[in-house]
């Protein structure tokens, strides 16, 4: 079995721009055929594809590239998404046969700028540790959607976050936390120090635990006495919260909010008395 | 060996008496079984409890490991993200879809276009000549040895190739071609002659007496089972203050996991590889070993531990991946066989549609006299079972003195019902809580104090097995205070919010039987010579963060951290024991027993070596020193063993396993016990607004509490309970699986036309979480994967009722319902 997605990780590592040919590109090709040369995450790629053959197919099964997957094969859920020159396409509808004339085809393989956790894109690290998955087929295409929305809105509402969203479909239903994921991204790429909301398990080479940039901690969700009269209001509560010595993180809406703190530093009652100052009594 | 048909057995008696000891055996092993002993155990108690004994491994249950609190617990509790994190965020994990492999061919399936009908003849000699085009294999050509091999229970039987189909979609040919392109234009070029047959497509209708019979039966039309009533008291005579009655209705509905079903089957010499989108690769194993007339160490099956969800509907196999497997034997090459979304859709199962005929008598005083609920349920075009298990909400919920539940499963040449996180709970739960709710009302009672009032904490009223520390009492209270309900609740369309909207507050609370762990209970927990440490489980992750939650439990039971242990994602039949499949949110307890158990036992190992190093190491010293040192003067804890006595005198596992000179096994061959009524409790209250203009409803605020004896990842299990409460809210609102009456076609098997919800339509729920330790849990849990979907749609269906004075219970709630209740009220 050919498993495409470790290589391609690897080379998109390169910025360079480097060839790999799997036909002969010479000679003529069927009328139903169509020679291309795709530039997939600054790979190009010389080969020639049956003109009924969709972006997804040509990637996972001629090039072995794992980098988005097939949820319903019409343009309907945006499993597939990967941007071509910047716009998030549905991989499972656009035709490779109408690619390959310069375009630059982006995917979650090119993302990464090193190995491990730490060399992930902010929304890859955010989108596993805040928890934007569940079993994560859609997570591929969700990724690429929100890394098109935050090169253009670097602080997303709530309003242009779903609608940025809204050709994706998360079938587990992970929306509240795609939303977190959204907004932890956004933060660490405008340069704020962000926490995430669990832990992963990941061991470096050397055997000994790899930092990873979370701490361990209690989180609870807590409902607000009075609910915040529109979602709007929470972002501003969050960043005075997370000022807050000893608070980890946070996440939440106009009704709730989940906090993570450090037990060295805190425990619920006072944490509750932080909630209460900044005016959000909770339950 | 003649194959059992698991689910008569649980319909006929007449069928199970005749059974003999091999057969019974046969039984137990058969993955439908297992299936229904995991997911609908209403539908098999009473078998079980007159013929279990003949099954194989005696009915005795293991003696629970009395569960340590080693509190503070080091691992659990911890928000841990998915072990499978990174593959899923970059390009390395490996869903099933993405697999290739050389020389591997396409497969694609012609289908029956016609609900009912015999198939005269197959023509594939056009098909043949398209190039690329590698293999036809029909009914005209099956090897003779697969003839008779069917899958399910027969009467309507499903055979590899049937000549009498039963439904749009059933198989008649299986192409393997170069590419599904060359595929899908020659399965276009085979020519079919169909005998159309009448089809029974309405429910109602199907059970007439009227109706034409499709298989041998004694009941009317196409009726599959009539389950004996349950009867408690004397439901027919009692009188009561005030009687309500509901028709509770809720439409066919499709899990649409986002990776499609698809595998990619090889065969090695005489042995079929089939990686295969599945829930649980043992079962998958059995069905396939079964099917092709081969012992289980003749398949192997592979899970790669990437899988695109399946809430349900991937515990077996279905006739497709027979096909697959037979096309790799005849051609020997590897087959891909990918479904459409559209075969997804309609060829595999769903949740089945339902009606409830609901009666329940209150009195003033808010004490229930009676109740009377039938429910029927269409299993679509198979023999199965649905209806009674909607019984165990309705059963154990609440003291209901006199007591009537009856179930009908009909027979349709429409969608095929099975698992879909649950099968029938939520549907009980649907029905009774309306009821509950109109009751209350009916009676001027806040509906939130009379559900207190009537609660049943003690356990099941028929069998009396008793519930373990039952926490519905507190999930109630907490949903309630959560919400304000006490300075929430008004009466019937007394807010209104703006010119022709209302607010309206509802509730629900539930009980599902699923969640505490079933039969098989298995792991390995592995310590290397360098003390590292592998945990080895059959529980397949299917997203909701299983493989993570079976390393938590070994580590937390071993007593090493978590980055000393390590868990495969993937599920491997060849190197792992089964643990039963992963649904029935039933891993927590079964895989999670399995890691739990073989932590313990290697544990136990451990500290028998320590105490023995101990004494040896003091035997070598100079001087030698003689020491007595037991299992019970040694501890460990972060992967360190040291001296109760002494703690700087530490052993780390490297040494222990050296010691001994060869990897340190534990393991577990656990059997659950049967003194509990295993119950996961929950709740549910919902906001909504009402636009009586326009019909639409805004839910607004939804609160979602549960029971969940002890949690062991609290950051997952918040996330499956936010999950569930938005795929509830599709199920609510806009998901309901159509067919034309007139030719049986389904009408919206896409994601636009049957449509789950989206970001923008997205409830997000507040989770309340109240740990109750369970006796029978693994330190004290109890599995929720499913209990998020059932208390949505009555809360809101309640909570309409409360902002403009109206029943709809007809699922989904469509504006044009709602704008039909409004102008028939007015």
């Amino acid at each position: 079995m050919v498993l495409g997605g470790a290589v391609v990780a690897n080379r998109a590592l390169n910025p360079e721009t480097t060839t790999t040919t799997t036909t002969p590109g010479v000679g003529p090709v069927a009328a139903t055929m169509r020679r291309v040369s795709l530039n997939i995450d600054n790979v190009k790629y010389d080969l020639v594809v049956d003109n009924r053959e969709s972006l997804w197919e040509t990637m996972n099964f001629q090039l072995g590239l794992s980098n988005s997957n097939l949820g319903c094969d019409r343009a309907q859920c945006g499993a597939c998404a990967v941007l071509v020159d910047g716009k998030a396409v549905n991989g499972c509808t656009v035709l490779s046969a109408r690619l390959g004339r310069g375009q630059q085809i982006a995917t979650v393989a090119g993302l990464p700028k090193g190995p491990g956790v730490a060399g992930l894109h902010p929304v890859q690290r955010a989108f596993w540790l805040d928890g934007g998955f569940q079993c994560g087929i859609c997570t591929r295409g969700f990724i690429m959607s929100t890394v098109q929305l935050l090169q253009a809105v670097p602080k997303p509402t709530t309003a242009q976050t779903a609608e940025a969203l809204s050709g994706n479909i998360c079938r587990c239903g992970e929306y509240a936390k795609i939303f977190t994921s959204v907004n932890v991204a956004a933060a660490e790429m405008r340069g704020e120090k962000v926490t995430h909301l669990a832990t992963a398990v990941v061991v470096g080479a050397s055997g000994t635990p790899e930092a990873v940039p979370t701490a361990p901690g209690i989180s609870k969700d807590f409902t607000f006495v009075t609910p915040m009269p529109t979602i709007e209001e929470f972002e501003p509560f969050e960043a005075r919260l997370k000022e807050r010595e000893g608070i980890l993180a946070v996440s939440g809406s106009e009704r709730s909010v989940t906090v993570k703190w450090d037990p060295t530093k805190l425990d619920e009652t006072r944490v509750r008395a932080i909630l209460a100052e900044l005016g959000r009594a909770v339950r | 060996m003649a194959q059992i048909e698991a689910v008569r057995v649980a319909q006929d008696p007449a069928y199970a008496a005749s059974l003999s000891d091999s057969d019974w055996y046969a039984l137990a092993q058969d993955p439908a079984w297992q299936d229904m002993v995991a997911e609908q155990s209403e539908l098999v108690s009473d078998v079980i409890a007159k013929y279990g004994n003949r099954m194989g491994g005696g009915t005795g249950a293991s003696t629970p490991t009395e569960i340590p609190v080693f509190p503070p617990f080091k691992v659990i509790g911890q928000d841990i993200a998915r072990i499978q994190g990174y593959g899923i965020v970059t390009s390395q994990g490996t869903y099933v879809e993405n697999l290739r492999i050389s020389g591997m061919l396409f497969m694609r399936t012609l289908r029956s276009r016609y609900p009912h009908a015999k198939i005269k003849s197959v023509d594939t000699a056009e098909a043949e000549k398209i190039p690329g085009v590698r293999k036809i294999l029909h009914r005209g050509n099956l090897p003779e040895e697969y003839k008779d091999v069917f899958i399910g229970s027969a009467n309507p039987t499903r055979y590899i190739f049937s000549e009498e189909v039963f439904e749009v979609g059933a198989p008649i040919a299986v192409i393997a071609a170069d590419s599904e392109h060359i595929a899908d234009v020659a399965i276009r070029a085979i020519k079919v002659e169909y005998e159309v047959l009448p089809a029974a497509l309405d429910m109602m209708e199907a059970m007439k007496s009227s109706t034409p019979k499709q298989f041998q039966s004694n009941l009317d039309g196409t009726t599959i089972a009539r389950t004996s009533p349950l009867v408690r008291g004397d439901p027919d005579t009692t009188k009561a203050d005030a009687v309500v009655e509901v028709v509770a209705i809720k439409a066919t509905e499709q899990h649409i996991a986002l990776e499609m079903t698809n595998s990619l089957s090889y065969w090695d010499g005489d042995k079929l590889n089939m990686t295969y989108t599945n829930q649980w690769a043992h079962g998958t194993r059995s069905g396939l070993a079964n099917a092709l007339k081969l012992p289980h160490n003749r398949v192997r099956v592979f899970q790669t531990g990437y899988l695109g969800s399946g809430y349900g509907y991937r515990s077996g196999i279905d006739l497709s991946e027979i096909h697959a497997a037979l096309l790799s034997r005849l051609t020997g090459r590897p087959i891909k066989n990918m479904y459409t979304r559209y075969e997804d859709f309609v060829t595999r199962t769903h949740r089945p549609a339902f009606r409830n005929e609901m009666k329940l008598g209150v009195n003033r005083d808010g004490t229930i006299q009676f109740g009377q609920f039938k429910v029927i349920a269409n299993v679509g075009a198979q023999r199965a079972g649905a209806a009674n298990g909607a019984w165990f909400i309705m059963q154990d919920l609440y003291k209901i003195p006199n007591l009537r539940l009856e179930a009908i499963d009909v027979m349709t040449n429409s969608y095929k019902s099975g698992p879909y996180r649950c099968v029938s709970h939520p549907n009980g739960t649907f029905a009774l809580e309306t009821t509950i709710e109109k009751a209350a009302y009916a009676i001027n009672m806040d509906p939130v104090e009379f559900r207190l009032k009537n609660l049943n904490e003690v356990g099941n009223p028929d069998t009396k097995r008793p519930f373990s520390n039952p926490g519905i009492r507190d999930v109630i209270m907490q949903v309630r205070d959560a919400i304000n309900w006490n300075a929430v609740w008004h009466a019937p369309k007394a807010k209104q919010v703006s010119p022709g909207v209302y607010h309206g507050i509802g509730f629900a609370a539930h009980a599902c039987s699923h969640g505490g762990g079933s039969n098989p209970s298995t792991g390995q927990v592995i310590i290397n010579s360098d003390g590292s440490v592998q945990a080895v489980s059959g529980a397949t992750d299917i997203g909701s963060g299983q493989r993570t939650h079976m390393l938590m439990i070994a580590a937390e039971a071993l007593g090493v951290p978590l980055e000393q242990i390590t868990i495969a994602p993937y599920i491997d039949t060849d190197n792992t024991t089964d643990s039963g499949g992963t649904f029935g949110s039933r891993q927590t307890n079964s895989g999670g027993r399995g890691m739990y158990e073989a932590g313990i036992d290697a544990r136990k190992q451990v500290l028998e070596l320590a105490a023995r190093k101990y004494v040896s190491d003091a035997a070598r010293a100079t001087p030698p020193q003689t020491i007595t040192v037991t299992k019970d003067d040694v501890d460990i804890a972060f992967g360190v063993v040291f001296l109760k006595s002494d703690p700087t005198k530490k052993q780390t596992l490297a040494q222990i396993a050296q010691f001994k000179a060869t990897a340190i096994v534990g393991k577990s061959d656990y059997r659950q016990p049967t003194t509990w009524e295993n119950t996961a409790w929950a709740a549910g209250a919902a906001e909504v607004e009402v636009d009586t203009v326009t019909g639409s409803v805004k839910v607004t605020r939804f609160v979602s509490g549960h029971d969940v004896g002890k949690a062991i990842n609290p950051f997952s299990l918040r996330q499956q309970v936010e999950g569930g409460v938005v795929m509830a809210m599709g199920a609510v609102f806009t998901e309901e699986l159509l067919i034309d009456k007139a030719t049986g076609l389904p009408l919206n098997p896409n994601m636009l036309d049957y449509r789950p919800q989206s970001i923008k339509d997205a409830v997000l729920a507040e989770t309340i979480l109240i740990e109750k330790p369970k006796e029978y849990g693994v330190f004290g849990a109890h599995g929720i994967g499913e209990p998020p979907m059932a208390p949505p749609a009555p809360a809101v269906v309640n909570a309409v009722y409360n902002a403009v004075g109206v029943w709809v219970t007809d699922m989904p709630l469509t504006r044009e319902k709602l704008l039909a209740a409004l102008k028939a009220s007015n």
